[in-house]
C-alpha cells in the first residue's frame, strides 16, 4: 500500500515537469523557462519523493508500532496462560490433595458395623462412619463399595446367608436415603462362612455378626 | 443261667474252629481297620432298649488271596448303625455255616440269637463278585429271605449294603437306605491353605470321595432324584453361584447366576426342577428353575426372608424358612395357587423343614433355651419333639426311608456329623479326623 | 432396591395422610414432590417447605441426612412391626383354630360317653316313656317325689341359684331308690336333649334329694361334663375332685381322673391337670381313659 502511494507520488510530479516543458515549448519561450520548469518538474519530483518516502516512513513507522504491540499483547497473552495454567495445575493439585485427604478421611472411617443377633437394624454409634461414607460416595461418583454381610454360627446356614445380606441390604438403603448412587453399591453376603473370630462365646459372636464396608474403587 | 452256659460253651468251641476255617476273615478284619483312618468313623451314642439280636456269620470265601472287605462286616455295622439290632460277637459263634444244610439252630438258640445271616462270596467271569446270602428266623428254624448280588471287584461294600438292605426290610418291613450315599462339605481353616471340600461317601462313611476343592466357601449340597449328580453352591468366584455337577463324570455345569444370593439349591421329587433361592429382585425369594426350558419361575413375594426351599412328596408344594412373621418359621407355599401356610407355632425359631417320605414327619431345627436342636414335627398330630441335645446341631438330611435323620452337630468346639433316629432313640457321631465336616445330604436311593 | 422407593414412597404417603387431618390445605402433590428430593441429597425443598410441619420436624434436627435418616428408620420401624404383627396374627389365628377344634373334640366326648352310657345301661320302656314326655312334667314329677325331704337333706356344694330353685321343688321319699333311679334319669334325659342348664338344676336336685343313691356318685360326675361343656372348667374341676375323693370305688373314676385332669388344663393348672393324667395311666392303664390321657399328656 506504501509503495502504490509512493510510486502515484512520483508519477504525478514527472507528469507536472512534462506538462510544464510543452507549455514552454508551445508559447516559445526562451530556453532557459523551460530549463527552469524542467527544475522545477524535477524538484517537484524530487519533494515528491522525499515526501513519499517520508510517508513511507510514517507508514513503516506505524506498522513497526503496530507490530510491537502485536507482538506486547501475545506476550502479554503467553504471560497469562502460563499464569492460568500454573493456577489451573495448582489448583488439580489441590484438589488432588483434597481428595486424597477425603479419600484417606474415607479410609478412616470405620469400615465394619455390628448387629444384634437376628437383626439388621443399623445402630446409631454407626450413623456417622455411614454418613462419612455416604459424603464420600456421592461426592466421588467413581468410588464403588462392596457390603460383605456377615452372619454368627447359629442359626441354619442358608438363613443366615439372607441374614447377612438383609443387614448388607440395610447399610446399602441407608446410604441410598443418604444420597449415594444406587450403582455405586454391591451387597454380597457370606453367611456364616466367614466368621473373623471363631469362638463360640458371646463376644466372638457379636464380632461376626457384621456388615464390612469394602472400597473397591476410590 | 443262659449267659454262664453260653460263655463255657464259646470258650469250648471256638477255639478250634475260630482259627481253623477263619483266619482269612480275621486277616480281612485287620486289613479293614487299617482303611478306617481315611473315613469318617461311625460311634453309636445311643440305641434302643430292646435291639434285636441278630449273628451274620463271616462269608465263605475260598479266593486265594483275602478280600480287602469284610461283607459280614459290613452287614454287621449296618444293622448295629440302625440301632434296631445287636448283634453277636464272632468270637460267640460257635460254628460259621455259609449254607443251610450246616446250620445247626440249636446252637444259635442257645445263643439267643432271633436271626441269623449266612452267606458265600464267588469270583464272577468279568472279575468282579457275586454274593450270596439267607436270613433265617432261629426259633422257627426256617428262612426268611435269601438272595444273590452280583458287583464290580470294588464293589464288597456296596454288595454288603444290599444285602443289609434285604435283611432289614425283611425284618422292620422298612425299606432299608444302607446303600446309599452321604454328600458333606468338610473345612478346614488351620492348614495353610485352608480349603473347603465337597465329599461324597458311602452312608457308612466309607468310599469318601473328593468332588470339589476350594479356597472358598462350599455350600448347601442336594442330590438329583437319580442319585447321580449333585447341586451346590460355591464362592470360588468370590460371589455365591449355583453349580450341578456329575459325581462319577466330574463334568459340572454353573446354573446363571444373578446378582446377590444364588442359594439353597433343591431338586424336585420328578428331577425337572430345582427350586433355588435368589435375591435379584432385592432380597432372598425362592424361585424354580426348569432345568429342561432354563425357565425361572419365582415362587414367593415379601420383603422378609424366604429361603432353605424343600419339596412336598408329591411336588405340590414348597416348603421353606421366612421371617416374614418377625421369627423364622416354616411355611408351605401351594405352587399353582401360590397360597402360602404357616407350619410351625412351637418355639421362636423353626428353619430349614424338609418332610419324611411319606410326608407324615416334618424334620427341622428349632431354638429351645437358647440352644439349636434337630426337632421333628409330627403334621397329622401337630406336636414337636426335640430329637438331639446338643447345641447347634444343624442340616437335618432325612434317609430316603426315613429312619435316620443326619445333621451336624458341635462336639468340643468342632463339627461333626451325626445321625438320630426319627424316634430320637438311635444316635450315632461320625467325627471326622481333620477340619470340620457339616452339611450331611443324603443321598435318595441308588439305582 | 428397587423397593427402597416403594417404601419411602409409602411413608411419604402416610405423612401426606396424617398432614392432611392435621392441616386440611395442604396440597398433597407438593409432598409426594418431596419424594423426588429423597434421592437428591439437597433437600432444601424439603426445608423451605412452608406445608409439611412432619417434613420440617424431621428437617429441622440437623439437616437434610437427618431427615433421610429418621425416614429410613421410620421404614425399618414399620416394617418390623408389620412383621411382628403378622406373626401375631399366624398364632393367634393358629390359636384360634385349634381352640375351635378343642371345643368340638369336648363335645364329640361327651357325645360320645352319653351315647356309650344309654346303650350300656338297658333303658326300661317306662322310663323311656317317661322321657320322652315333656322335661316340665319330668321335673315335676322329681320336684314330687322329694317334695317332702327337703329339710333332711345334707348341703351340697351346690350353687345360690339352684338352691333356691331346687326349694321350690317339693321332695319325697328320698330313700326310695326307684325314685331316685327315676329322678336320675329325668336329669339325664335332659343331658341327652342339651338343655344343659335345666340338667344342671335337676342333677343338683337329685344330689340334695337322694343323697344315699348309688347314683350320687354318676350324678356329680354328669355336673362335671354338663359345666364342662358350659365351659365352666373350674366348677367341673369341683365336681370331678368330688367324685374322686367321695367314690374311690366308683366305675366311673378313671373318667373323672381324665377329665378332671383335662378340666384343670383349661383352667391353666398343668401341674395338676399331669398329676391327674399321670394317674389314669399309672392307676387305670387299661381304660379308654388311659388311652386320652396319653394323648393329653403329650
Amino acid at each position: 500500500m506504501q509503495v502504490v502511494n509512493l510510486s502515484k507520488i512520483i508519477a504525478s510530479s514527472v507528469l507536472v515537469a512534462f506538462l510544464a516543458a510543452c507549455s514552454s515549448t508551445g508559447e516559445t519561450t526562451d530556453a532557459s523557462a523551460s530549463a527552469q520548469a524542467a527544475q522545477v518538474a524535477a524538484e517537484a519530483a524530487s519533494l515528491a519523493q522525499t515526501q513519499a518516502d517520508a510517508q513511507a516512513l510514517k507508514d513503516a513507522q506505524a506498522a513497526a508500532a503496530a507490530a510491537a504491540a502485536a507482538a506486547l499483547i501475545e506476550a502479554q497473552a503467553l504471560a497469562d496462560a502460563e499464569a492460568a495454567q500454573q493456577a489451573a495445575d495448582n489448583a488439580a493439585a489441590q484438589l488432588a490433595a483434597q481428595k486424597q485427604q477425603a479419600q484417606k478421611a474415607a479410609q478412616a472411617l470405620a469400615h465394619v458395623i455390628y448387629f444384634d443377633f437376628d437383626q439388621s437394624t443399623i445402630k446409631a454409634e454407626f450413623r456417622t462412619a455411614l454418613n462419612g461414607h455416604a459424603a464420600y460416595l456421592s461426592q466421588n461418583p467413581s468410588a464403588k463399595i462392596v457390603l460383605e454381610g456377615h452372619a454368627d454360627e447359629r442359626g441354619t446356614r442358608e438363613y443366615n446367608i439372607a441374614l447377612g445380606e438383609r443387614r448388607g441390604n440395610a447399610v446399602s438403603r441407608y446410604l441410598v436415603v443418604q444420597g449415594v448412587s444406587i450403582g455405586a453399591i454391591e451387597v454380597v453376603s457370606f453367611g456364616e462362612e466367614r466368621p473373623v473370630n471363631s469362638g463360640s462365646d458371646s463376644a466372638s459372636l457379636a464380632e461376626n455378626r457384621r456388615v464390612e464396608v469394602r472400597y473397591v474403587n476410590y | 443261667m443262659r449267659v454262664e452256659k453260653v460263655i463255657r460253651m464259646t470258650q469250648r468251641i471256638t477255639r478250634v474252629r475260630f482259627f481253623s476255617v477263619f483266619s482269612s476273615a480275621a486277616f480281612t478284619l485287620l486289613f479293614s481297620l487299617s482303611a478306617w483312618s481315611s473315613n469318617l468313623v461311625i460311634e453309636i451314642t445311643q440305641g434302643v432298649d430292646n435291639p434285636v439280636p441278630i449273628a451274620v456269620v463271616p462269608f465263605q470265601w475260598s479266593g486265594d488271596r483275602a478280600l480287602n472287605e469284610d461283607v459280614a462286616q459290613v452287614i454287621d455295622a449296618d444293622l448295629e448303625r440302625s440301632g434296631q439290632f445287636k448283634s453277636l460277637k464272632r468270637s460267640l459263634m460257635l460254628s460259621f455255616p455259609f449254607q443251610k444244610e450246616d446250620v445247626y439252630f440249636r446252637d444259635w438258640q442257645y445263643l439267643a440269637t432271633e436271626y441269623l445271616v449266612i452267606g458265600q462270596v464267588v469270583t464272577t467271569d468279568t472279575g468282579g463278585f457275586q454274593v450270596d446270602y439267607q436270613l433265617f428266623d432261629v426259633q422257627r428254624q426256617e428262612s426268611i429271605v435269601s438272595g444273590r448280588f452280583a458287583g464290580g471287584k470294588n464293589d464288597l461294600r456296596a454288595l454288603g449294603h444290599s444285602i443289609s438292605d434285604a435283611v432289614y426290610e425283611a425284618l422292620t418291613g422298612l425299606k432299608g437306605a444302607f446303600r446309599t450315599r452321604i454328600a458333606y462339605v468338610a473345612a478346614d481353616k488351620k492348614v495353610n491353605p485352608s480349603y473347603y471340600k465337597l465329599l461324597v461317601a458311602d452312608s457308612d462313611g466309607y468310599n469318601a470321595k473328593e468332588i470339589l476343592k476350594s479356597n472358598q466357601p462350599i455350600m448347601s449340597p442336594s442330590w438329583s432324584r437319580d442319585a447321580t449328580k449333585l447341586a451346590y453352591v460355591s464362592f470360588e468366584t468370590n460371589r455365591p453361584a449355583i453349580y450341578i455337577q456329575d459325581i462319577t463324570t466330574g463334568q459340572r455345569e454353573r446354573i446363571k447366576s444373578f446378582k446377590g444370593i444364588n442359594g439353597a439349591p433343591a431338586w424336585s421329587p420328578d428331577g425337572s426342577k430345582l427350586a433355588m433361592v435368589l435375591s435379584k429382585d432385592g432380597n432372598a425369594e425362592i424361585y424354580t428353575l426348569d432345568l429342561a426350558s432354563k425357565r425361572l419361575t419365582r415362587v414367593t413375594k415379601h420383603y422378609g426372608i424366604d429361603t432353605e426351599p424343600s419339596w412336598s412328596v408329591d411336588g405340590k408344594n414348597i416348603l421353606f424358612t421366612s421371617d416374614r412373621g418377625g421369627k423364622p418359621q416354616i411355611y408351605q407355599v401351594t405352587l399353582e395357587s401360590g397360597w402360602v401356610e404357616r407350619l410351625t407355632f412351637e418355639g421362636d425359631y423353626n428353619a430349614r423343614g424338609s418332610l419324611t417320605h411319606d410326608g407324615r414327619f416334618l424334620v427341622l431345627v428349632s431354638r429351645h433355651d437358647e440352644q439349636f436342636h434337630i426337632a421333628v414335627q409330627d403334621l397329622q398330630r401337630g406336636t414337636m419333639a426335640l430329637l438331639t441335645k446338643t447345641s447347634l446341631d444343624e442340616s437335618p438330611s432325612v434317609a430316603p426311608n426315613g429312619s435316620m435323620v443326619m445333621y451336624s452337630t458341635q462336639v468340643g468346639g468342632r463339627d461333626i456329623l451325626a445321625a438320630v433316629s426319627i424316634d430320637g432313640k438311635v444316635k450315632f457321631n461320625i467325627p471326622a479326623n481333620e477340619g470340620v465336616v457339616r452339611e450331611p445330604a443324603w443321598s435318595p436311593y441308588l439305582n | 432396591m428397587s423397593q427402597t422407593n416403594n417404601p419411602c414412597a409409602l411413608l411419604i404417603f402416610i405423612m401426606a395422610v396424617s398432614v392432611e387431618v392435621s392441616a386440611n390445605t395442604v396440597p398433597v402433590t407438593d409432598l409426594v414432590n418431596d419424594t423426588a428430593a429423597q434421592s437428591n441429597p439437597s433437600l432444601q425443598s424439603m426445608q423451605a417447605n412452608p406445608i409439611a410441619p412432619v417434613t420440617v420436624d424431621l428437617a429441622t434436627n440437623t439437616g437434610n441426612t437427618n431427615a433421610n435418616a429418621q425416614i429410613f428408620d421410620l421404614v425399618e420401624m414399620l416394617q418390623q412391626e408389620v412383621q411382628q404383627l403378622r406373626g401375631q396374627v399366624e398364632e393367634l389365628s393358629y390359636n384360634l383354630g385349634k381352640l375351635k377344634e378343642d371345643q368340638k373334640q369336648r363335645y364329640l366326648d361327651l357325645d360320645r360317653r352319653i351315647v356309650s352310657l344309654s346303650t350300656a345301661t338297658p333303658v326300661t320302656k317306662e322310663s323311656r316313656v317317661v322321657s320322652a314326655t315333656d322335661q316340665t312334667t319330668q321335673l315335676q314329677t322329681v320336684a314330687s317325689q322329694v317334695n317332702d325331704s327337703l329339710t333332711a337333706v345334707p348341703v351340697t356344694p351346690a350353687t345360690e341359684t339352684s338352691t333356691t330353685e331346687t326349694q321350690t321343688l317339693a321332695v319325697q321319699a328320698p330313700s326310695d331308690p326307684e325314685a331316685a333311679k327315676v329322678a336320675y334319669k329325668a336329669a339325664y334325659a335332659l343331658i341327652r336333649k342339651r338343655q344343659f342348664d335345666a340338667s344342671v338344676v335337676a342333677l343338683l336336685a337329685f344330689v340334695k334329694n337322694f343323697p344315699q343313691s348309688d347314683l350320687v356318685g354318676n350324678a356329680y360326675y354328669w355336673l362335671g361334663e354338663v359345666y364342662m361343656v358350659q365351659g365352666d372348667a373350674s366348677l367341673a374341676v369341683v365336681s370331678f375332685e368330688y367324685v374322686i375323693s367321695k367314690f374311690p370305688q366308683h366305675r366311673k373314676i378313671p373318667d373323672a381322673l381324665y377329665k378332671a385332669g383335662v378340666a384343670y388344663q383349661n383352667t391353666g393348672n398343668v401341674d395338676k391337670a399331669n398329676q391327674l393324667l399321670q394317674r389314669v395311666l399309672a392307676e387305670y392303664p387299661e381304660s379308654s381313659a388311659a388311652r386320652l390321657a396319653l394323648e393329653k399328656v403329650n
